[in-house]
Order: structure tokens, then C-alpha cells, then sequence
């Protein structure tokens, strides 16, 4: 230490009366009670360095590399490859939004009387509903889906109820499935596939923010001469309004890049983007950086309308 | 930087010298370029990057010149042979593929047979579902010049021209096949891999269509009388028909249906059949696209009809599915067992290959999965095995029907490559 800090720092200890060796004691302490937030937070820190910011930096370089797979991959930082794969499979990206919207849509049309009535109506049966909401999760969601083939195929009692109430025409005359007597490989049941796979991720956050509501809120709407819809609308509908819309994102985000579903019951016209990333990468396409490429795209669109949706639903709570 | 390429050269230099330690030094270079993408502990999805990173150099260190670059096709990389110490031969084949004991599923009397005889066990996995699927599997391995985990695997014929011609297969030692001098003449020496330096044959079959009877709502006499050009466009079938997505097979029933020969075809002729082909996809004719995956979907009757291998469709025990060879003819082809390059039980995988070889082996195995062996003496063996068999045109065909059967013309790597970009695009 030169000698002008030591001076300091005797003046210092003089002037409130410590001594030099307390108030250097005091001073550890202190850069200890400085350092110790960095300490605490290093696991944190470790993690988000481990497992966001170095993939998100692997999956952005790669996407931005020259080569092929005999020869290798060079960063060439070619930001063309967003051009490319853009222009060769923006039909896919857009298909993967509109089956993921139709998922979201038909999730939440289904989800919403669903937790309704098990967070106010169910009464005892309740954790007995939730349990059989959760329950298939237990099986295999691989399991899951090729039971959907099973299901929907052409000789099964549910094509045969169909045909007999003139359904199938119905479906293939709005073009979401291809001819009158059968369903699979379809439009049709790939979305059905998604909805089925995603319902509970809709389910559940709606029911938690219902579960929540004081069901004296509701007599109140009744005591104002409110009608049933009125209550639904003014007083249920906003409180649950933070579960659907995060019931709702849970479902869209993964649903876009779903494409088991696609693979299983679709045919050759349900080709998603989540495909084209998989032969891409580790399939018969071979170009990783195109698949890169493609993840990134996917994942900055779909960011940007979940921001855009979050901005209008309205609740900061999420974000 | 200049510290990189110096290593790099030092590197280069003592796997050209020292061959033996090539895989440490790979090991070792691996953890190198890991560090150096400054990836620390990252996600496996990293590993894969970084794997393919390290593959160009590798690649490169061997000397090998493999790849587009180089004129003459090399031969594939030998890893260290375990055979002597690790008695076992890991083998990947496609599904339907082998016999199996009709009292006991898990049991394959071929493989147990073969432990009997030389204590080396097969470790048998059905991964094979399409030569495309397969290759996309294993290849970032065999770039990077690594051991693919597999010692034996069986792949059809313009595959093995392909990984031939890329350097990725290991020439058979002759010394460990001797029953390999028993090949039918006419399976000795094909196109794509000449005098079969790489390859023995595990099966010669046809690809044909499979009909289920009751969802086409045909007789088994009128389904005879079918043609590619009725599965691909007659409305009666539309969306029941299954196709399927290797550009091979896919192509060559496009070729037979435009009247083309898929032995000798022009370029014209292969963008007409593509044509042919997208025009049933867009029709909404076809219903899906294929690997060897179709036969639940035939049986269960979401097809009223398919491609099929012929004796996938001879296996299945039910009256209402049958083989039919199409009016405007089928296609042939051979499956071959292969070495990839770097495996590590290649002598063990040899021995396996000449016990295949062996014509009551083989007679025994073509007689449960209804293809065609290739060894001279199976017909002999045939005789006190199944004599039946001997009748049956899928196992041992006559004349007429080999005359309805087509080869599929042999390319080079570049076509086939183009070719096959191409017809994905119509398969999706």
C-alpha cells in the first residue's frame, strides 16, 4: 500500500475512533458481502451460459456456414442461407402456422367449457377429472399418436360413423381431407393428431386461473341481473384471461415446431417445417446450415407473434 | 490461426506415418476442436456440430482423398479388428428380412445357428427402412471417419454403388469367404460393385404391387390384370395407394407405366416419369410415400394397393392380400450384405457372410422370407428343406417370369445424386 493511502486510511479510522485493523477487518467483509451476490447467482448464470446462450450461439453460426457433409462445414457467415431456405420451403413455415393456429384455436374451443366445468361444476370428481386430463400423458406420445392411425383408419368404426353421417364429403368438400371415404393422411388428421397431443397444456393452465376465481363473484353478477353469458363475459372470461393466454402459448409454440404428427397421420401434401429442420439436419437433406437456417427463422417468427399476441392480450404478467 | 495450421500439418503428417494411432490423434483432435469452438459443456445438438467441424480435417488427415474431389473411388477405412477378442457381429438389416422361429418370435433360427457353429453372437437390429433414411443415418459418421457401430449391414444394390464410390465400404478378405466362389455366375460381378470386392449378396428379389383384395374390391383374378397405370390413375383407387419414396423403385414403375425401359432410359424419359409421378401425388391418387413401412397400411386396408418387395407380401398369411406383377412389368433387385468403413469386428462380420453363403443356409432363409438365393447347390439343398419351394415363382423364378422383370439402369454418382434430389421433390 503507498504511503498516501495509508495515511487515508489512519485518518479515516481516526476520525470515528477505530482502530486501523478494525476498519480493515470491516473492509473484507465488505468486499466479501460484494462478491457474494456473484457467487449465488454463478449457478444461474452457469446454466443460462450451458444451456441458452451457447446453443442459440451454435445454432446461429451454423446457420450462417458453407460446405457439405463429405468436405465439412465452414463459417462463411453466408446470411444468403436465410434467402435460400426461405424461398425453398416458406410453403412449409406457412403450413406449420396454419395447422399450429387451427391446434391453438380448436385446443382452446375445446379447452375452455372443459376447465370451466371442472374448476365450477364437478365438485368432488374434480382431481378425479384432472387426473384423467394429465392421464395420457403416461403413455408414450409416440405410443399415443400411431394410435391415432389406428383410430382414423379407413375400415374403423369412427370413418364408418362418419360416412354413415355424411361427414367425410363434408371434410373432403372444404378440402381438409382428399376423398369421401377416408380421413388419414389428411389436412384433417394431422390437426386432429396436434389437438389431441395438446389439449392439456391448454386444459391446464386454464383451469388453474379459473380454479382461482371466487364463485361469490359470480352470485354477485347474478345479484346485478347479469345473465349467465354477462357473467362469463365480464367477470370469468377476464379473470381467466392470464391462463389463456398462457394455456394458448403453450400450445402454439411447440405445436409449430411439431412434426410427429405430421409424419404419422399426414401424407405427402401435410409436409411441415419442423420435417424439413429434421432431413435437414440429421435426414436425406444433409444441409445442416440450411437446417439452422431454418431453425432460426422459425424461432424469431414465432417469438415475434408471441410478443405481438402477448401485447394485445394484454397481460404483463406473462412476460 | 497460424498455430491452428500447424498443428493441423503436424497432425496431417503423423496419420499419413503412423496409422496405427490415427484414432487416439482423431480422439484427441476431437476434444481439441471442442474447446476451440468454446463450447465447454454444451448440448448434445452441439456435439453434433462440432462432430461434423472436426470431420472435414480428419477427413482430410487420412490421406484418402475421398469424396467428390478425387477421381478413383478409395476404398473404405479399416478400424482396429476386435473379432479375436469380442465375439460378436453387429449387423442392421430391414424388417421382414430373416427367419424367425414360428414358436418363439425372439428366435432366429439362422443367427442361432451360425453362434452354434462359431461362437460369435449377432447382434441383429431392423434399422433399415429405406437405403436414403439409412444413409442419412450414418453418413456424418462415416465423413468423420469414425466407427459407425455397425459391422455388417445389408443395402440395395445402387446404395452400395453409392458408399462404394465414396469411399465408405471395406474390401472383403477373399481368404475369410471361401464358400464366396459358389456365387451364381450372373450375381458375380454387377454393375455397381464390379466383381463384388465389397459385397455378397443377402437377397435377389422383385419390387412388384401388393393388393388387398376387399378395400380394391377385386377378385384375385382380376388383380392380376392390374397395371402401374391403373394404381396411379384410376378414381376408384384414389388415396388408397401407397408408393413408394426410394427414387429406385419410385422411378422405375414411373419409367415402366411411360413405356420406358428403366435399364436404358434418357434423360427425358426419367423427367416424364418424375412428371408421371407428380401428377398421381397432386391427383391426390397417391397416398403416402414409403420405406419398407407400408404393410400395416396394406393389411389393415387403408391401401387398396401399393408397391411392395415380393417377399414382404408372400410372408404376410392372408388370403386377401396378394402379389400381383403389374401388365407393364416389375423391377428387380439385389440386397447386399457391406463392411462400412472403421468397423471394429470386420473379420467376425466375413465369417457370417460365408456362412450365408452356404447353400442350406441360404435355401433356409429364402424359404421363410420368399426371396431368391444366390449361392449355386440352394435348389439342391431346397429339395430336402421345402420342396414346394421349388415351385414358387417368387424363390426360384422360371424364365417367363424373369423376362417381366427389369434392372434399373447403373449411374454414376453425380446422376444419381441429381436424380434423386429430384424425385424428393415430388416425394416430399
Amino acid at each position: 500500500m503507498s504511503a498516501p493511502a495509508l495515511a487515508d486510511e489512519a485518518a479515516e479510522a481516526l476520525a470515528d475512533g477505530t482502530t486501523v485493523a478494525e476498519l480493515r477487518a470491516d473492509k473484507r467483509v465488505r468486499r466479501r458481502r460484494a462478491t457474494l451476490p456473484y457467487v449465488l447467482l454463478a449457478p444461474g448464470i452457469i446454466w443460462l451460459v450451458v444451456f441458452f446462450i451457447v446453443p442459440m450461439w451454435s445454432i446461429v453460426s451454423t446457420s450462417v456456414e458453407t460446405g457439405d457433409m463429405d468436405t465439412g462445414f465452414v463459417l462463411s457467415w453466408r446470411w444468403a442461407n436465410f434467402g435460400d431456405v426461405w424461398s425453398q420451403w416458406h410453403q412449409q413455415i406457412i403450413r406449420s402456422l396454419e395447422y399450429s393456429l387451427m391446434c391453438t384455436v380448436f385446443c382452446l374451443i375445446l379447452a375452455l367449457p372443459l376447465a370451466y366445468f371442472i374448476a365450477f361444476k364437478a365438485g368432488r370428481w374434480k382431481n378425479l377429472l384432472m387426473a384423467l386430463v394429465v392421464a395420457p400423458f403416461f403413455t408414450s406420445y409416440l405410443i399415443r399418436t400411431l394410435a391415432w392411425k389406428t383410430i382414423l383408419a379407413d375400415d374403423g368404426w369412427v370413418v364408418h360413423a362418419m360416412n354413415t353421417l355424411h361427414i367425410t364429403p363434408l371434410l373432403s368438400g372444404m378440402g381438409w381431407t382428399y376423398s369421401d371415404n377416408s380421413v388419414l393422411q389428411t389436412p384433417f388428421s394431422v390437426v386432429c393428431g396436434m389437438v389431441y397431443n395438446f389439449l392439456p397444456f391448454t386444459v391446464l393452465p386454464i383451469y388453474t386461473a379459473m380454479e382461482k376465481i371466487d364463485p361469490r363473484l359470480h352470485e354477485a353478477g347474478q345479484d346485478l341481473y347479469a345473465s349467465a353469458w354477462a357473467t362469463f363475459r365480464k367477470v370469468t372470461f377476464p379473470l381467466a384471461l392470464p391462463g389463456i393466454v398462457g394455456g394458448t402459448l403453450l400450445t402454439f409454440i411447440p405445436a409449430v415446431g411439431d412434426y410427429t404428427n405430421a409424419v404419422m397421420l399426414g401424407g405427402p401434401k401435410t409436409k411441415v417445417i419442423g420435417t424439413v429442420i429434421e432431413q435437414q439436419m440429421i435426414g436425406t437433406g444433409g444441409n445442416i446450415p440450411y437446417g439452422a437456417a431454418l431453425s432460426v427463422l422459425l424461432m424469431v417468427g414465432t417469438l415475434v407473434i408471441t410478443l405481438a399476441y402477448i401485447k394485445r392480450a394484454g397481460t404483463e404478467e406473462i412476460v | 490461426m497460424n498455430d491452428i495450421s500447424r498443428d493441423r500439418e503436424q497432425f496431417l503428417e503423423a496419420a499419413a506415418r503412423y496409422p496405427e494411432a490415427f484414432k487416439r490423434q482423431l480422439g484427441s483432435a476431437s476434444r481439441r476442436g471442442f474447446l476451440a469452438a468454446g463450447v465447454g459443456l454444451g448440448a448434445a445438438g452441439l456435439l453434433g456440430a462440432c462432430a461434423t467441424k472436426t470431420a472435414h480435417s480428419s477427413a482430410g488427415s487420412a490421406g484418402s482423398g475421398s469424396g467428390s474431389s478425387s477421381a478413383a473411388p478409395s476404398e473404405g477405412k479399416e478400424g482396429a479388428d476386435k473379432s479375436d477378442t469380442e465375439k460378436i457381429v453387429n449387423f442392421s438389416n430391414w424388417v421382414s428380412y430373416i427367419d424367425v422361429d414360428p414358436n418363439d418370435k425372439n428366435k432366429r433360427p439362422t443367427l442361432d445357428n451360425f453362434k452354434a457353429e462359431t461362437g460369435i453372437t449377432v447382434d441383429y437390429t431392423e434399422d433399415v427402412n429405406s437405403n436414403d433414411d439409412f444413409f442419412a443415418k450414418i453418413h456424418q459418421q462415416l465423413a468423420a471417419g469414425q466407427d459407425t457401430g455397425r459391422d455388417l449391414m445389408v443395402l440395395s444394390d445402387w446404395m452400395i454403388g453409392k458408399l462404394r464410390q465414396m469411399g465408405y465400404l471395406e474390401p472383403l478378405n477373399l481368404a475369410n469367404i471361401p464358400n464366396f466362389k459358389d456365387l451364381l455366375p450372373d450375381t458375380a460381378n454387377p454393375a455397381y460393385d464390379p466383381n463384388r470386392k465389397h459385397t455378397v449378396p443377402w437377397a435377389l428379389g422383385f419390387t412388384l404391387m401388393g393388393v388387398n383384395l376387399k378395400s380394391a374390391g377385386l377378385t384375385k383374378d382380376q388383380a392380376q390384370q392390374l397395371s402401374i397405370k391403373d394404381m396411379m390413375t384410376d378414381a376408384k383407387y384414389k388415396g388408397k395407394v401407397g408408393y413408394f419414396a426410394e427414387m429406385e423403385d419410385g422411378v422405375g414403375f414411373g419409367l415402366l407405366a411411360t413405356g420406358a425401359d428403366p435399364a436404358k432410359f434418357t434423360d427425358d424419359q426419367f423427367n416424364a416419369a418424375v412428371a408421371y409421378i407428380q401428377k398421381a401425388r397432386d391427383n391426390n391418387q397417391i397416398r403416402q410415400f414409403t420405406g419398407n413401412d407400408y404393410i400395416n397400411d396394406l393389411t389393415n386396408g387403408n391401401y387398396a394397393m401399393c408397391m411392395a418387395y415380393s417377399g414382404d407380401i408372400a410372408q404376410i398369411d392372408d388370403p386377401n392380400i396378394v402379389w400381383v406383377v403389374p401388365t407393364e412389368g416389375m423391377l428387380w433387385f439385389t440386397d447386399n450384405m457391406c463392411i462400412p468403413a472403421m468397423a471394429s469386428h470386420k473379420t467376425n462380420a466375413e465369417k457370417f457372410m460365408n456362412y450365408m453363403l452356404e447353400p442350406k443356409v441360404g435355401a433356409a432363409l429364402d424359404d421363410y422370407i420368399s426371396y431368391i438365393p444366390s449361392m449355386q447347390g440352394a435348389d439342391t439343398a431346397m429339395k430336402t428343406i421345402d420342396p414346394n419351394a421349388l415351385q414358387n415363382q417368387l424363390i426360384f423364378p422360371d424364365a417367363a417370369t424373369k423376362a417381366k422383370a427389369h434392372e434399373f439402369q447403373n449411374l454414376d454418382l453425380k446422376t444419381l445424386d441429381k436424380y434423386v434430389s429430384q424425385f424428393k421433390d415430388v416425394t416430399g
